[in-house]
């Protein structure tokens, strides 16, 4: 559940996000499709991914980390002059890559609290069989 | 009984061995244990020794006396740190997991204990599998048995570095970008990352969903065989995981095999001279026992890494969501129930975690998505397209496992790119699913391990079974 709840977050902070990115966004769209992708980080772009992803980061380390993204960014923009065809992807033909869709029948439930004690054995903190967190109305969160 | 000689040792000798009652799966777990007594304290390969290592060994002799041995019988393996064995640790070598206990079995562990092979212990890695040196483990890096100057490589460090010193006779790892190969090529193992689908992922700790595969390390091929054979097939558990077709005996003994080479792809620079000229040397005693090399284009396949970057740290962002310190792992507390998420993926994940994360959140964004992750999905096609292409010339395309030797503890750990470059050459494996394997061939002057990577085409890990025998038999 909780996972859920961080990554539906991450969506409800997309465009907020996008718009905060906005100009540099504008920039990169409008470079040829085979240009190298320069794309400088500011501080407040570190801050917003930080934000997103849940991680508490000192001042040096974001210093550090928007250093090393540049830098890693730099070197991944080398995709931008990949000959990749004008109608874009093409599906995998599933007889080379063994690609098949994976279904089954919706039968056959674990016996209800057979794996209950053991998974919350693991809990840092539990109440009867529930964990527990704090509350998500009314804080910074909502 | 005589001194047992780990440093020849097989899985095939030590079966025989105990069959016949030359000695017992005791005598051979303590004979491990007495080396890892002498040398882990310096090698800092296994986080853990497993207290119940001879009870676990009586077991595996009363199977053996019963005459109900399995090949795996009382074979003593390590595990990679992210792979579960239920009721033990298992921490990826992260704080996050510190005092994490496995609720259950991976489908791997659970083949093997059926086989009654023996867990001496779990194996030190980079913090969640991301790393190429074991330089971000939590826990203090693993030291090359080789040299103990130099890394044992990354991911799979710890696995690498306990079969290549004799601490274990084979050990599971986990390989994203290279993490059984470059790791085996350093410590001069034998290190396969299987078809990507043939193992079971269940129950090792996801990192990039659309490229991890369990595989063995081993001293010899046939060692790495027999621990695939063991773990490999359908599980209903992981979704991708299938069975591998059958191959006739004629198919898998073939003897003229072909070997592709992408030269335009070794000659962008940046591989040590000892490197390739070692790789060289490998192939022409290939060709003077038979095979047919012959150079491939591969247009594409310098793209990988950059790709690799893309989809691997956009895999990983999502992945590591789980880990909120609400239903497992470690939990800080803070102020409300953000501050609590911040504080405790803040201070609990490793740098260069935090740092994949960062990166993968970044190119998934909104405005970003289209330029890195669907480009680098495009791309991927490409490179799995150049493999489809090569495989309709040649059995099996080869290149240095790695571009260098085993480096010097803390050379890349300042730079993540220089860092990043030492996977250049496995990489692209993973990118295609393809099966991709590191045989030892030979040493440098200095005596430290070099391999040659050979890679067959999708569900063809067999031929990397009997091309890598063939690779072995040169080098005597």
């Amino acid at each position: 559940m909780a996972m859920t709840r961080l990554l539906s977050l991450q969506n409800e902070h997309a465009p907020e996000r996008a718009g905060a990115l906005g100009g540099i966004f504008f920039i990169f769209i409008s470079a040829p499709n085979n240009a190298r992708l320069v794309l400088m980080l500011e501080r407040k772009d570190i801050d917003n991914l930080a934000n997103l992803a849940r991680i508490a980061l000192s001042d040096s380390e974001k210093d550090k980390l928007q250093k090393d993204m540049d830098s890693i960014l730099g070197y991944v923009s080398e995709l931008q002059k990949a000959p990749v065809s004008a109608e874009g992807f093409d599906v995998a033909k599933p007889e080379d890559y063994y690609l098949r869709n994976v279904m089954r029948e919706d039968t056959d439930p674990f016996e209800s609290g057979l794996n209950t004690e053991i998974i919350l054995s693991q809990a840092p903190k539990r109440k009867d069989n529930f964990f527990v967190t704090k509350k998500i109305l009314g804080d910074s969160l909502s | 009984m005589s001194k047992i000689d780990l440093e020849n040792l097989t899985i095939t000798k030590a079966h025989e061995a105990m069959v016949h009652g030359d000695y017992t799966a005791v005598d051979l777990a303590e004979a491990y244990l007495s080396e890892i007594e002498k040398r882990n304290g310096e090698l800092n390969a296994y986080l853990e020794v497993f207290a119940d290592v001879r009870e676990q060994a009586k077991l595996a002799d009363e199977r053996i006396k019963s005459g109900q041995a399995d090949i795996l019988t009382g074979i003593p393996m390590a595990i990679k740190d992210n792979i579960l064995i239920k009721g033990r640790i298992a921490s990826s070598s992260s704080k996050m997991l510190e005092n994490y206990v496995a609720t259950y079995n991976a489908t791997v562990i659970e083949k093997l204990k059926e086989k009654g092979a023996v867990f001496l212990g779990r194996t030190n890695m980079d913090e969640f599998a991301m790393g190429g040196s074991t330089e971000n483990s939590a826990y203090g890096v693993t030291k090359n048995p080789h040299d103990t100057t130099r890394v044992s490589g990354g991911s799979s460090g710890g696995s690498a570095s306990v079969v290549g010193g004799n601490l274990a006779l084979v050990a599971l790892g986990s390989d994203t970008g290279g993490s059984i190969r470059q790791p085996s090529a350093f410590c001069g193992t034998v290190g396969l990352k299987p078809t990507y689908g043939a193992v079971s992922r269940y129950g090792v700790m996801a990192m990039a969903s659309s490229l991890d595969q369990i595989g063995p390390i081993a001293k010899c091929v046939e060692d790495t065989q027999i621990v695939f054979d063991a773990i490999r097939g359908f599980d209903k558990f992981d979704s991708t995981s299938y069975d591998l077709p059958a191959v006739s005996e004629s198919e898998k003994n073939k003897k003229k095999l072909k070997i592709g080479v992408p030269e335009s792809f070794l000659n962008q620079g940046g591989i040590e001279e000892t490197v390739i000229k070692n790789f060289r040397e490998t192939l022409k005693k290939l060709e003077e026992a038979g095979c047919e090399i012959k150079t491939v284009e591969m247009p594409n396949l310098h793209y990988s890494l950059a790709c690799y970057y893309v989809l691997m740290p956009a895999e990983v962002s999502a992945n590591m969501a789980r880990f909120d310190g609400v239903r497992y792992g470690t939990h800080l507390e803070g102020k409300d129930l953000l501050e609590d998420y911040m504080k405790t993926r803040g201070e609990k994940l490793g740098r260069e975690v935090r740092r994949r994360i960062m990166l993968g959140t970044y190119v998934l964004s909104a405005g970003y998505y289209d330029a890195y992750y669907n480009k680098a999905i495009q791309v991927r096609e490409l490179i799995r397209r150049d493999y489809a292409k090569a495989f309709e010339e040649v059995d099996v395309v080869a290149t240095p496992t790695a571009p260098t030797p085993a480096f010097e503890i803390g050379k890349n750990t300042s730079d993540p790119l220089q860092m990043y470059l030492e996977d250049i050459f496995t990489v692209p494996v993973n990118i295609a699913g393809v099966p991709g394997m590191s045989v030892p061939t030979g040493k440098t002057e200095t005596g430290l391990p070099l391999a040659i990577q050979i890679v067959a085409p999708w569900r063809r890990d067999d031929i990397l079974f009997n091309l890598g025998k063939i690779v072995e038999a040169c080098q005597s």
